[in-house]
């Protein structure tokens, strides 16, 4: 289930952020990040044992894998990856697509 | 399995709360959204005003708002009541929140914007139809939205009546209607562009209230070492990372929270009515960071309570709703109850604004264009609807506990299963067809309304781990691929010219 949940959500990360077919490094970057660190906490928070003395930030060892490194953490890397990505085509590019889409629909075209 | 209803509370009444200084936080909050309120009414003239804010609003409105619509009273109370009950398990509710702002971004939020400013888009449903050409999604994704959203706002209702009731004790039924003709004198005149103002507002007292009780609540324990401690020596289950549920439960709640965050109407809507496209680039992270702290509450009051319980400080608590209210009458200054109370209801207020506004949306200008009809006085006819709407959720709120939590179990799924694959998937993936987008919202319409009945009545239950919701999703996600796989040949005859550009980005 861990797999699958990492999976689904690494590979909308991909299909959303795929432009004229191609995948930017940002987006590549955040999408292989989000499978690994999801598959790496939940994983970890299975495997390691229960041990109910040592705490990391004030938690339990594995809760604390689990609501820092999962609740937390993303936040640090997604939106700066996403605003990489956004800018690799430059701050023009929705601009762009929307001057695009005008100009298909003024040529009457269904495909 | 232990169910987890995604009311916004679970019982009928909370603790009396009435004290001046409460009163009057609570009569400076509706004073302040009043004021917000008369300000936008003057603005709004047009049914492009009144259903996506005239299309000119700012990044940071349109995080606040969408921060402001996506938690509701739930956050604040059911939420911290469920972490007092099931543990650490309970945070996997919120706990795909520093993920899905940015999945949000990347899969909808530029193409939302876009299509909605090239095609004069207004609804979410208008996209759908857009994406497929096709009148009947665009009804069909309506009327999903229309039966959800009667469900969450009538259990909004019932909350504001809730906290309306402990805050001036004036009895729940008069604490409803009071509360429904707050927001419906913002609503009905105002629309979208009273509704994101007071969002920003409501969302910005939510945030500060959640934040202030969050360090209030570690205080109490002696910091988050001394309740981890005090809750280990106790009850050492509850500080599993899984708490009192299964792994497969905890991880099931986090899939079906994590991808039904793509089919939120009430948030996608917003991505029509940022003026400057541009500053999506950091929508993401305004939207996760305001998001967290808005959520510490949520497990900061469940986590210092269990430990307060567990160190005999406080008596047990009669039902998992007690446990906000008792850590405020215990714990925190009468002021910061006073803010807090006025976050719980900002935090419904908002919530019920962004719903009446997509539901009206739905009656209005979705369904009528499925029946190929167009209302000629869209920002009339709005109104109205808004307030018909109001009525339909009011009936349940004030007759029956117990439908009412039905209907409030439905929202969630129902949207998730109805909207992810037509919309979130549809819009990136230029293979799905119009059947296959059909088909998925009919059998995420049936199966969650099928599936959450049956759980509700008692009549069936679902293995350990297996949620309603997730398994309404899952089939409709099958359904959407293996019927657009059936019906290939027709792909590229559902899609414009214009769309097509935009599905590839």
């Amino acid at each position: 289930m861990i797999l699958g949940i990492a999976l689904l959500l690494a590979s909308s990360i991909g299909l959303g952020a795929t432009r004229r077919g191609r995948l930017s490094g940002p987006a590549r970057l955040a999408a292989l990040f989000l499978f690994l660190w999801l598959i790496g906490c939940f994983g970890a928070a299975l495997a390691l044992p229960d041990d109910r003395i040592t705490l990391l930030l004030g938690l339990p060892v594995r809760t604390a894998i689990v609501l820092v490194g999962v609740g937390l953490v993303p936040l640090a890397v997604l939106p700066v990856l996403f605003a990489r990505d956004f800018a690799e085509d430059g701050d023009d590019d929705t601009e762009r697509l929307i001057a695009a889409c005008r100009a298909a629909r003024s040529d009457g075209g269904t495909s | 399995m232990i169910g987890v209803p995604l009311l916004a509370f679970q019982s009928k009444a909370l603790p009396s709360f009435v004290r001046p200084e409460i009163i009057g936080v609570a009569l400076l909050y509706f004073t302040v959204c009043a004021g917000i309120a008369v300000w936008a009414v003057r603005r709004t003239r047009t049914a492009t005003d009144y259903f996506v804010a005239g299309q000119r609003i700012g990044l940071w409105t349109l995080a606040i708002a969408a921060m402001a619509a996506a938690l509701s009273g739930f956050g604040f109370i059911g939420g911290p009541g469920l972490v007092y009950t099931l543990g650490i398990g309970a945070v996997f509710l919120v706990l795909p929140a520093s993920i899905t702002s940015s999945i949000t971004g990347w899969v909808l939020a530029r193409r939302i914007r876009v299509l909605g400013e090239v095609r004069g888009l207004m609804t979410v449903p208008d996209a759908i139809g857009a994406r497929y050409r096709s009148r009947s999604a665009q009804g069909l994704a309506g009327v999903a939205i229309l039966v959800a959203t009667v469900g969450y706002v009538a259990t909004n209702f019932l909350a504001l009546g809730i906290v309306i009731d402990a805050v001036f004790g004036v009895g729940l039924e008069r604490g409803i209607w009071i509360g429904a003709a707050v927001i419906l004198a913002y609503t009905v005149p105002g629309g979208m562009l009273a509704g994101i103002y007071t969002d920003v507002f409501q969302g910005t007292v939510k945030a500060a209230a959640s934040a202030f009780v969050f360090v209030a609540a570690l205080r109490t324990g002696g910091g988050l070492g001394g309740i981890s401690t005090t809750i280990l020596a106790n009850d050492p289950s509850w500080m599993t990372p899984w708490g009192k549920l299964t792994p497969l439960a905890a991880l099931s709640y986090f899939f079906v929270f994590g991808m039904g965050a793509l089919g939120q109407p009430h948030v996608i809507h917003k991505f029509y009515m940022l003026k400057e496209p541009r500053k999506l680039r950091w929508y993401p992270l305004l939207m996760a960071a305001s998001l967290i702290v808005a959520l510490l509450l949520f497990v900061g009051v469940g986590l210092a309570m269990k430990a307060a319980v567990a160190r005999g400080d406080v008596p047990a608590l009669a039902k998992p709703d007690d446990a906000t209210p008792t850590f405020l009458l215990h714990y925190a200054p009468p002021l910061l109850a006073g803010i807090v109370f006025a976050g719980v209801t900002a935090a419904i207020m908002s919530t019920v604004n962004s719903f009446l506004n997509v539901g009206a949306a739905a009656i209005t200008h979705d369904i009528p264009v499925a029946l190929g009809r167009r209302v000629d006085n869209e920002l009339l006819v709005g109104r109205a609807s808004t307030v018909v709407l109001s009525l339909l959720a009011l009936m349940p709120a004030l007759k029956s506990g117990t439908l009412v939590a039905l209907l409030g179990v439905f929202g969630w799924g129902l949207f998730a299963s109805t909207l992810v694959p037509s919309l979130a998937l549809g819009l990136c993936w230029s293979g799905a067809t119009r059947a296959g987008a059909i088909a998925s919202i009919a059998v995420g319409l049936v199966g969650t309304l099928t599936a959450e009945s049956l759980v509700w009545s008692k009549t069936y239950a679902f293995p350990a781990g297996v949620t309603a919701s997730g398994l309404s999703l899952v089939l409709s996600l099958l359904t959407f691929f293996a019927v657009s796989w059936l019906t290939r040949a027709r792909a590229a005859a559902d899609l414009d010219a214009d769309v097509r550009l935009i599905v590839e980005g």
